[in-house]
This record gives C-alpha cells, structure tokens and sequence, in this order.
C-alpha cells in the first residue's frame, strides 16, 4: 500500500456495531470500479478522503491532437487551461499520493484543424514538473512526443518509476549524465511511423536506462531494437543481469545482434518475437534462419513465442512452460502455419521444415498455434509430442488460403479426432478456434454432429464444453465436477 | 499442534501447517521454537477463530503468496473481485462476522482471507447508490448540498474531458 495522508476521524458518519479501521476501507475500495468509487466519495466525510484520491490512480492527459501526417497540435486555448488546472488538481498533497499511473497521449479529434499557434507540448513541462509530487508514480506512457535532454533529465529524478511506455516517441541521447540513471524494471518502445525515428542523435536515449536494473524489455521497432542491441555489443558493461523477458521484432540483423549479447543476459526466461501484421514474401525463409551454430549460454527458457524456425536457436530443453509457434514461410500471409508444416516441424518427415527437439517440447504445458486449418493429423502430432499439456488454444484462420474451401474446417472431422486420440490425460483447457468455410450442413449431418459431442461429454466427463459448434470447439476443465468425482 | 486461545478464553489445538497459513503465528513460532505453551489471541474471539481455523483447513498445503509478489500480479488482483465457490459459501456470513474475520485475517496477517473478506464487501458495495451504501454500513449523510456538488466537481477532474 502506498503512502497514505492523514483523514479526519471517523466522527459520527457511521455507527456500525463492527468497524474496521482505514486502512481496511482503503482495502476494500481499491477493489471498486471507478463508477462505483465516485458514488463512495458522495456518502460521508471519511469515506470520501479515503476512495477519492483513488479515483486518480491513473491518470490520462489527451491535451493534443494528431492530424493525418502526424503533425501534433493543441486544437483550442481552452484545451491548455483545463489540462493545467487539472495537473494542478492531481498535484495537491491529497491527491497526488493516490497516483500509479500517468499517460500523455494524442487524442483524435475528427474535424479539428491545425492550429499552429500553441505548442503542441506546452504542457508536457509542466507535467513534467509535477511527476515527481506524484510519489507512488509506478507507469508512465507516452505517445507521439519528442523528449528533449532536458525532459529525459526531469523524467531520471523519478526514482520510484518502474515501468515506461514510448509509442513513436523519439527521445534525445543524453551525453553528458550526472543524474542517476532511470532504474526501469520494464521499458517497452513501439515506433511504426519512420518519421518518428531520430538520426543519429535523436534516437530513444538508451543511454538513461540502467541496464542493471531492467526485467522486461519490449521493442517492437528493427531499428530502434538494433540501437538496443547494438549497445552492449563490444561495451564493458556486465549486461542486463536482471532481464528475464524480452521481445523484438522478427527481423534478420535483430535475431543476428541478439545472438551475440546471449552471454550479457544470463537470467532471460521468456522471449519473445513480435508478430509482424503481415509475412511478406520477402522475409526470412527458412535456410535464412540457418543461423551458424555456436554455444547457446541462455539459460533453458520458461516461455517461447515466435517462428518455430528460431525455436533451435534459442531454446534448449529441460523449462519450457508456455510455447507460442507461427511461421515466417512465405506461404503463408499472417504467420499461420499449414498443418502439413505444423506436422513436419513436430514429428519430422517433411525435408524443407526442420524438426523440433522433442525433448525441448516434452515439458510444454501451454501450447498455442496458429494455423491456417486444423486436421486429425496436427491434432495426433500434438498428443504425441507434448505428454503434460494442460491447456491447447488453435487458432485458425479465416479460410483465406489456396484450397480453402476443400480443406476448410470441419466440426465433424475434429469431433471424430477427438473421439479417437489420446490427448494427455493432464488436459484442462482445449481450444480449437476456426471459421466454418463450407456450406452449412444439412439436418442429417446435424444428426451426426449430436451424437459426437454427446460421445465426447462421455469421454471427457472432467471437460465443461463452453461451446462445441460448428465454428469453434472450446472445451473448459470444471473444477467443481473434478472434484465430486474425486 | 499448536494450542491458541482466544480472547473470550478458549483453547484451540491447530495442526501447526494449518496455522500457519497465519504470518503472524508462523513468526511466532519461529521466534520460540517448539512449545507446548498457548498463544494467546487477545484480539479474537472463539466464534471468529473457528472460522478462521475452517477456512486455513480447507486451503491446507496451498503455496502461500511471497512477499514479494508480482507488482503486476497484485494489481490485477485488485482489480478483480472474483471469489471462488468454496469461499463464497464460507464467507455467507452476516455483516459483523464479515468485519471480524476482516478484522482478523488482518490481525493474524492472513493474506489470502484478509483477499476474500475485503472483496466480499466490495461486491457488496458495487453498484449501490451512495444512499444505499449509507443504508448497507448505517452511516449519517454529513455533507451540506454545497459539499457535495464540490466533490462531484472535483471528481471530474479524473478524466479528461
């Protein structure tokens, strides 16, 4: 619990047999929704100086617009005094504890005209100014602003900051340090637009971010995750010995610096490759991904998300937990993976898809893929390969795809496989998610449909069926039915 | 075993891996070591450590949440009132037995129930109008007509508008 401000004694506002103390009324409205807290503040004295300051834990301040080439703007004068007789609100002493969270973002005004006149980060100085009253301040974003040395110098005196957000920001290298350096325990930047990305100089100020202390690093941007990378390579310093999760984009000279700073994050245990929205037919086909052997100092992960092709290179057996696996064949346009290949990857018998290590996949107890299809052959690779899988989740997509409407779903087909394989007995959750492509069936098939999921209530007595239609078969573990037959 | 007594003078003999699902009583034993002496719990009732004692039965031998749990964890713990069946049945109880086994979870640093209680008010709270929370806790409306379009003023202030 955070700082808490002195209240006024609870006088003759409630007279309950029982009462409880502050701090326990403080307990019991952070579990409140916001709606509910206003209506808190409104019944007595002492509840209203308890639940009000949380009705600011997390503040957002939209002050400034975007037009359609990301020029930033202030649209009206009125938008600057509301904004900083608001700051000025949250700064007073009985507020400004309750702060957690803090955002500075764009809003989208649809008609609003460029106004040159205002600054479009008048206010950002002034924010900036009050952060460090906000003593409990733990996360703070902000989107389309440029951080100049100087507010990257405000932002270090924050030392209580755990987390930073920076979407298309571009944030100024600061050369000269003399301030402590910002102890983030997780920094996640995210730049689409190529105009937000500095030269030389303005890049996002690496440099202020204590690697010592960082646990999670997110950067979904090539550039701006090479820049990353690139600063422990050939540096003296001893690495991120605190960094157990990171994600970076999927790209060639990425994956090939990170390789090279393996041995500066010893502790890394769930890594992470973003997804790009599109698999072009220029990216990375498999034999790119042959990357030279040398000897893996990762430490084996608890969690992998990405290409299966990187999974060899990165992941060694004996922890990992939770597998996430798409694909960056060209075949395929969003990642998803054929069954044929899906197969190939499992159990082998495909020459252009190299196999995975069985032994890295045996301890898999959270798997999710995304295909393009689901068959009774991926379904038998699967039980085959992961013997302690709790919770499967398939996600196919929509059936645009060569042979989409031969090969699509089919209801009837996965019912008949589940009916038959030998999914491990330590299954709780089961998703298999798709859209019927073909046409709707017929009454006699409905028939048929009827009696597979009652066959399937038979064989899976533990399993609670959420939904077992013809575009999604979701099968939940239900506690309470386990433990009647216990 | 452990022998406890309470407040109103009643002895409980307790599983030691029952009891201490309590930090308090854990540290306490720790600090003393084996004893055959009582610990006296001068701040709880017999009524209310015996549904104290159910509620550590029946969550026997689950892992205990770290002191240095996830900041992330426990956020998204707060922000969820969500109690499981078992509890929700234990925890039907009226208003006074509520804010005693509060009362007490807090006393006895019991995370997990000190959970469970502050949520179950919670959910009892959410979605009243502040007269019907006045009327659940029999608390006097003291603010003047003024006070009160003040605060919804400076509620405002929450969002930006």
């Amino acid at each position: 619990m955070g700082q808490l401000m002195n209240i006024p004694s609870r006088g003759s506002g409630i007279i309950p047999q029982v009462d409880l103390p502050p701090e326990l009324w403080l307990a019991i409205f952070e579990h409140l929704p916001l709606r509910t807290l206003h209506d808190v503040t409104l019944t007595c004295h002492s509840f209203r100086y308890l639940a009000q300051p949380l009705l600011f834990r997390s503040l957002t301040f939209c002050p400034y617009s975007l037009d359609a080439n990301n020029q930033r703007f202030i649209h009206r004068l009125e938008t600057v005094e509301r904004t900083k007789h608001r700051i000025q609100f949250c700064s007073s002493v009985r507020i400004a504890h309750a702060v957690r969270e803090c955002k500075f973002y764009p809003r989208y005004i649809v008609g609003a005209v460029l106004n040159t006149e205002i600054p479009y980060n008048v206010l950002l100085d002034i924010l900036l100014d009050t952060l460090p009253l906000f003593v409990n301040l733990q996360s703070l974003s902000f989107m389309f602003v440029d951080l100049s040395q100087f507010q990257i110098l405000k932002l270090c005196a924050l030392q209580s900051l755990g987390n930073l957000f920076l979407g298309n920001c571009t944030v100024e290298h600061v050369l000269s340090l003399s301030s402590p350096k910002l102890r983030l325990a997780n920094l996640t930047i995210i730049c689409d637009s190529k105009n937000m990305l500095g030269n030389g100089q303005n890049g996002h100020g690496l440099s202020v971010f204590s690697p010592d202390h960082i646990r999670s690093v997110s950067i979904i941007n090539p550039v701006a995750a090479s820049q990353f990378l690139n600063s422990f390579i050939g540096n003296a310093s001893p690495g991120l010995l605190q960094l157990r999760c990171l994600t970076l984009p999927c790209n060639l000279e990425v994956v090939r610096a990170f390789r090279l700073i393996l041995h500066l994050i010893p502790e890394l245990a769930e890594l992470k490759f973003a997804r790009p929205s599109q698999i072009q037919y220029n990216l990375p086909r498999d034999e790119n991904f042959s990357l030279s052997t040398h000897f893996n100092p990762l430490k084996p992960l608890t969690k992998y998300q990405g290409p299966r092709q990187l999974l060899p290179h990165f992941v060694r057996p004996g922890a990992l937990e939770h597998l996430n696996l798409w694909s960056t064949r060209p075949v395929s346009t969003d990642g998803s993976m054929s069954p044929l290949e899906l197969y190939g990857a499992l159990a082998g018998g495909d020459e252009l898809v190299s196999v995975c290590d069985p032994e890295v996949l045996r301890t898999v107890q959270m798997l999710e893929l995304n295909v393009t299809h689901v068959d009774a052959l991926m379904l038998h690779a699967i039980c085959i390969r992961f013997p302690i899988l709790r919770s499967l989740y398939v996600f196919a997509v929509r059936g645009f795809f060569p042979g989409a409407v031969t090969q699509a779903w089919d209801p009837e087909m996965i019912m008949d496989a589940l009916l038959t394989l030998p999914l491990p007995s330590t299954i709780q959750h089961l998703r298999l998610s798709s859209y019927s492509a073909g046409s709707r069936s017929g009454i006699a098939t409905e028939d048929r449909l009827a009696r597979r999921k009652q066959d399937l209530r038979v064989k899976y007595p533990n399993l609670t069926f959420v939904s077992l239609d013809e575009s999604d078969i979701n099968l939940t573990w239900d506690r309470s039915t386990v433990l009647l037959h216990c | 075993m452990v022998h406890l007594v309470t407040s109103d003078n009643v002895e409980f003999v307790v599983d030691k891996e029952v009891v201490e699902r309590s930090v308090l009583i854990k540290n306490m034993l720790e600090d003393v070591g084996e004893t055959d002496q009582s610990i006296p719990l001068a701040n709880v009732s017999s009524a209310v450590l015996r549904k104290v004692i159910e509620y550590c039965e029946h969550h026997r031998g689950e892992p205990l949440p770290s002191a240095d749990a996830d900041q992330n964890q426990d956020e998204t713990r707060k922000r969820t009132t969500d109690i499981s069946e078992w509890d929700q049945k234990f925890i039907t109880v009226d208003q006074e037995m509520l804010f005693e086994i509060i009362l007490a979870a807090n006393y006895l640093d019991i995370k997990s129930l000190l959970d469970v209680g502050c949520k179950t008010v919670a959910n009892m709270i959410k979605g009243k109008t502040p007269d019907e929370i006045r009327r659940l806790f029999n608390i006097v409306n003291d603010f003047t007509p003024e006070e009160e379009a003040q605060i919804k003023k400076e509620n405002e202030w929450a969002e930006d508008r």
